[in-house]
């Protein structure tokens, strides 16, 4: 196996950067818009990781999966952007501390 | 080289008649008129008499149809598609049982979206929703299980939102949109770990590779286990485990009550099967470790949903909490299913889904008959339901006995082969705790029955039932209780 360790050391490097960014805003952000772009980060660290793996081993299932993983990812923001279009309209905010009528 | 129409397709009519129908109900809404109304009302009925229709033919034709999905002599995608799709008599009984339900979810539903605008999208996005449950039981490779996963969770996201004028219909949407999303990005970058220490998609590669000696000790061996706790946090929040349980009563309580019908008891259904699939079928090596974590999870589970349970007046959150505990149950169904052979013994847990389905569904129905003429689901809403509507008393008491275990029930015996296989597995100590958390349960069940028989009427016998085939569906599921229970083996494989 002739792939570079470098290019395995630095994706990763990447990889978990990204993962982590993305998981903190998912935690700490409140904006709802802010979350999903959060949601998409750690999705496309993934998918560096999977693209990297995929070169690493030689097989073609990492690449592969890749581009449904960037499809289904296309669908969520598309079903994720018109959830909170409608609660936008219907409570004028989409900051997520105002959203607390369901509890208990 | 065969054609590349191959008789590979035969195994996999179930799915396609979902999927076909909900092509055609695409076209039928973009012709927009309102004298097609009736129209995709009945062809929106034919995606699971279909599938039903074509797992029976399979059922009838099942080793030459197994054999059909046999890898080799396909063309070379073909090749791969098969290897990522397992078809043998466990999940055929699950094709069963998915198909009912949706057909009587379908039914409820229709019913309850009749004079709104919103029915045509709903039962497209139901179709799809159906196909995925199918394609996620039978789902032998990651890549698979990806997809099945997302394309229903992704309809789902919107069905709980779907009505514009229920305030809380979407912000429980969001809220579920977002916990499952994150689960998703759990469950992917699990996937990847998988992947990045066994270089395959495939579970049957990925548990021969991770059967080698080495394969549990060895840095990629942690590397796996890293991945199978990513799995049980991203299937706990899709199961509704007790940790990752908060998203659960939100979204089922704010969801128009017949979705969470169907939420409770089909999708609900095809999680487990997935779970099963995901845990046994390519995780098995790594069984121990697993299970170590799952056992006293289940025990958490069971305690956060009756203890949850508690203190709830409306209808829907109770069943909510209800059905958190019931999935502890279920878990430790799960962790006790053993192997004969190759053939896993699931249907105990099987049995188990099945009455647990049919009984969310019936109870959600009378709770929707109830909503659509009292308007609300409040507790109060249920008291004299007993007088004024005997038969439908009866069925509402049956279904919530049942959510208790009381014994002639078929929830009675579900529980009684749960608990046996546990005991016969050795795990006594967690079958202790759950008979524990089974008595906290009853409490609130009895409250139930209580304001259905116990409570003066008053003035609240004025309920109306408009909906007959409403009323038809919550009967057919009371059958379907009874029948489980005088014949719990017919459910057997």
């Amino acid at each position: 196996m002739n792939f570079p360790t470098s290019i395995t050391y630095w994706s990763h490097f990447v990889t978990i950067a990204m993962f982590a960014l993305g998981l903190l805003g998912f935690l700490l952000r409140r904006n709802a818009i802010v979350v999903l772009m959060c949601i998409e980060l750690m999705l496309n660290a993934v998918n560096l990781f999977l693209i990297e793996t995929s070169m690493r081993t030689n097989t073609p299932d990492g690449i592969i999966l890749v581009v449904f993983v960037v499809t289904v990812a296309a669908a969520e923001v598309a079903v994720g952007l018109g959830i909170i279009l409608n609660l936008y309209r219907l409570k004028g905010t989409v900051n997520l501390d105002h959203f607390k009528s369901l509890q208990g | 080289m065969k054609p590349v129409i191959d008789y590979f397709l035969i195994p996999v009519m179930p799915v396609a008649a979902f999927i076909v129908t909900g092509l055609v109900l695409i076209a039928l809404q973009c012709l927009n008129s309102a004298k097609l109304k009736p129209l995709i009302k009945l062809v929106a009925l034919t995606g699971p008499v279909f599938a039903i229709g074509a797992t029976w033919f399979l059922f009838k034709n099942a080793p030459l149809e197994y054999s059909r999905l046999q890898p080799g002599g396909h063309q070379a995608w073909l090749n791969e598609f098969i290897q990522s799709y397992l078809l043998d008599s466990t999940t055929l009984i699950w094709y069963w049982a998915i198909g009912a339900l949706s057909f009587l979810s379908f039914v409820f539903i229709e019913t309850y979206f009749k004079d709104k605008e919103e029915l045509p999208e709903v039962m497209i996005l139901l179709q799809f929703v159906s196909a995925a449950m199918m394609l996620l039981v039978s789902a032998n490779s990651l890549l698979m299980v990806f997809m099945a996963l997302e394309l229903m969770s992704l309809p789902i996201y919107v069905l709980v939102g779907i009505e514009p004028n229920r305030h809380h219909g979407a912000e429980a949407s969001l809220k579920y949109f977002l916990f499952g999303s994150f689960a998703t990005v759990l469950l992917l970058f699990s996937i990847a770990l998988i992947y990045s220490c066994t270089g395959s998609l495939h579970f049957n590669q990925i548990s021969s590779f991770l059967l080698a000696p080495t394969g549990g000790n060895n840095p990629s061996g942690l590397m796996a286990l890293t991945a199978s706790a990513l799995f049980i946090i991203s299937v706990g929040f899709k199961l509704g485990l007790a940790p990752f349980h908060m998203w659960l009563p939100d979204a089922y309580e704010g969801a128009s009550t017949p979705i969470t019908g169907f939420m409770g008891s089909a999708v609900k259904l095809a999680a487990f099967g997935m779970a099963v699939r995901l845990w046994w079928g390519m995780l098995a090596p790594l069984s121990t470790h697993w299970i170590s974590i799952l056992g006293p999870l289940a025990v958490v589970t069971m305690f956060v949903g009756n203890l949850g349970a508690l203190k709830q007046r409306n209808l829907k959150r109770l069943l909510a909490y209800s059905s958190i505990s019931h999935a502890g149950y279920l878990i430790l169904g799960l962790i006790s299913i053993s192997k004969t052979g190759s053939q896993l013994n699931t249907q105990n847990l099987f049995y188990y889904l099945v009455v647990y389905g049919f009984m969310f569904l019936g109870a959600l129905g009378l709770i929707s008959l109830i909503e659509r003429s009292s308007g609300g689901t409040d507790i109060s809403n249920i008291e004299g339901l007993g007088f004024s509507h005997p038969l439908l008393g009866l069925c509402l008491t049956l279904f919530v006995l049942s959510a208790a275990g009381i014994p002639p029930t078929a929830g009675f015996l579900g529980k009684y082969f749960l608990f046996s296989d546990a005991v016969r597995n050795g795990h006594t100590n967690l079958v202790i705790w759950a008979v524990l958390s089974s008595t906290v349960g009853i409490y609130y069940y009895l409250r139930v029955i209580i304001a259905v028989y116990m409570t003066e009427s008053a003035g609240r016998s004025s309920l109306v039932i408009r909906d007959r085939s409403m009323v038809m569906v919550v009967l057919a599921c009371a059958l379907c209780m009874i029948f489980f229970a005088m014949f719990p083996h017919r459910l057997g494989i």
